[in-house]
């Protein structure tokens, strides 16, 4: 038994698409990133994983414990953050966490909302509505983690945070699962899933396009190619129909920048005719595998979160 | 793994129960003093004569809407009794019947809170049972402040006749039926939206539209068949002040809307995609 199964999960608003045969599991211990830009169905997936939204059809499984919508199960195991996190304002943030973990386990929560707050750096004492977004965020991840979940669910953990703290959550995240929670981490910042996550799911349209390890999405990526030609000699214009799968990223002074699907052969085969001072190839992030993803369908994202 | 029973959310009552409790306390109060403003002005004659001749110089409705021909110089109970359908005491009724569901449910809903509070161990059943459970209980411990209004002004006033406080209790019982349609009402407004304006609005339109209703199908005969339809139409202050038996049909009519309206809104509550 997995910690989190999910099969074949269809979600309609109506005729408006939510997500559609959406399938995976994740492992005990495990940090899953679940991407995908606005309007892919992030939330949606997450929302049904809480028993929030109604699956139109499809299971999700937690704990080995079918998930009903509205009946909260394994609710008491399950850290959520949502990916809009409010709460009451005029209540200080360690009533509203207090009167959140009074409904589950409250005797765990105290000793580790303290922790966390100091972790955090996060004045308790404090009223939400005098928070800023970033510490109110803080809030929210204190709420998710305070009674030591089996399950994390993570809406964008980072949002709103400066660089510095997002490390810490980031930390904190990979303490958690250190300590045998599964998470899952949806988000739209690439740096901080291919930071965190050994595998993740690619969303496009409410479907899941992608399903493997941070570094098999990588390698999937193009390739990129930077070339200096030697001095003196004129920078070659790019052959399209003897290279096809390579394009011409930049162009500057002596150097060329390439970007190729595939093997690199042909590339180097047709550099042979020039005389080249030097070469390099830059990483393929998982920011250049995501957004290939979506090249496609820039700008015609729609449908709800 | 962790016990994953759910148990009944009491803290979340608890914390409710906390956050309404100012509203319950400010509507209970001014009813309170109504009705022992209502009893000081019934034991002065010259008081009544007065209010009677500002009543006689105003349309008939309006004197049809506070009490009609029960109030009369002499005629003490029913002079105190206007103080039970006046459109302040009804008002403020209304006030808490509709912001007190409409607050909890759709308010937490739009506000964002109901997210946090359904990801917790509470179901979604739980919640909308909380909500009626603080807004039944405000509303009967308010019918309760209002007699018990009645009984301290009473006992603090003379009267040239004896005041029975019985058809009192009556009438605060039967008042308080009529309110719980209200509540009924607004429960179920504030199951079915999101927004908490328009489950306020449904709730304030429905006790409106049933008041105007009622006043046009008493002064106006051709609108007569139109008086059933109002759940006002249910209240015969004659009846309940002065009638020798309980009017259980009336009673049942009003219970009826409100347990309806209730589950009506329990179960589209529960089918609903929540926080969308």
């Amino acid at each position: 038994m997995k910690p989190l199964e999910i099969k074949s999960l269809t979600k309609r608003y109506g005729r408006d698409r939510g997500v559609e045969d959406i399938s995976f599991d994740i492992e005990q211990g495990e940090i899953f990133g679940y991407l995908g830009p606005n309007g892919a169905g992030k939330t949606t997936t997450i929302r049904c994983i809480m028993g929030l939204l109604r699956a139109s059809s499809g299971s999700i499984n937690v704990l080995g414990q079918k998930v009903k919508a509205g009946k909260a199960t394994c609710h008491k195991c399950i850290g959520y953050l949502p990916g809009d996190f409010r709460i009451w304002g005029s209540l200080k943030a360690k009533r509203s966490l207090e009167v959140l973990a009074a409904l589950g386990d409250s005797e765990i929560s105290k000793k580790n909302r303290l922790e966390l707050a100091e972790k955090l750096e996060l004045n308790l004492d404090r009223k939400v509505w005098q928070l800023s977004k970033g510490n109110r965020q803080k809030v929210g991840l204190i709420y998710a983690l305070q009674h030591e979940p089996e399950i994390l669910i993570l809406d964008e953990p980072t949002s709103g945070l400066d660089p510095l703290v997002s490390q810490v959550v980031l930390e904190i995240i990979r303490e958690a699962a250190g300590n045998g929670a599964t998470v899952l981490l949806s988000s739209h910042d690439l740096s901080e899933v291919s930071a965190v996550c050994g595998r993740a799911a690619i969303l496009r349209e409410g479907k899941l396009v992608e399903l493997a390890p941070i570094s098999t999405i990588v390698q999937e990526g193009h390739g990129q190619l930077k070339i200096w030609f030697v001095e003196g000699s004129a920078v070659p214009e790019l052959p399209a129909e003897q290279l096809p799968g390579v394009r011409e990223i930049k162009r500057k002074g002596l150097m060329l920048h390439l970007e190729y699907s595939g093997k690199v052969d042909a590339v180097l085969k047709w550099l042979g005719k020039y005389s080249v001072s030097r070469m390099s190839t830059p990483e393929t992030s998982l920011e250049d595998a995501f957004m290939q993803y979506y090249s496609k369908d820039a700008g015609q994202q729609g449908g709800r979160a | 793994m962790k016990d994953t029973k759910v148990s009944f959310p009491f803290s979340l009552l608890r914390f409710w129960f906390w956050r309404i409790l100012w509203l319950w306390m400010l509507v209970g109060f001014f009813i309170f003093i109504i009705q022992i403003i209502e009893c000081f002005i019934a034991q002065d004659n010259d008081q009544i004569k007065l209010t009677l001749e500002i009543l006689d110089k105003m349309p008939g409705f309006i004197k049809d809407a506070i009490g009609g021909e029960l109030m009369q110089v002499g005629n003490t109970t029913g002079f105190i009794a206007m103080s039970y359908q006046h459109p302040l005491v009804l008002i403020l009724y209304m006030v808490f019947a509709v912001c007190v569901p409409t607050g909890l449910l759709a308010g937490h809903v739009q506000s964002g809170a109901m997210e946090l509070i359904l990801s917790r161990s509470v179901t979604k059943n739980q919640v909308y049972i909380c909500a009626v459970i603080l807004t039944t209980l405000g509303m009967i411990a308010l019918v309760m402040l209002m007699f018990l209004g009645t009984v301290t002004g009473v006992n603090m006033c003379e009267y040239s006749e004896q005041v029975r406080l019985w058809p009192f209790f009556r009438a605060s019982i039967v008042g308080g039926l009529l309110s719980g349609t209200g509540a009924g009402v607004a429960l179920f407004a504030a199951a079915v939206f999101r927004s908490r304006g328009r489950a306020i609005g449904l709730a304030v339109s429905f006790f409106i539209i049933n008041y105007f209703v009622e006043l046009i199908a008493e002064w106006w005969p051709k609108a007569e068949f139109l008086g059933p339809t109002s759940i006002f139409y249910y209240i015969d202050s004659a009846k309940v002040l002065f009638g020798e038996n309980w009017p259980i049909g009336d009673m049942a009519v009003l219970f009826s809307i409100s347990v309806v309206s209730i589950v009506a809104g329990g179960v589209i509550w529960n089918r609903r995609d929540l926080p969308l």
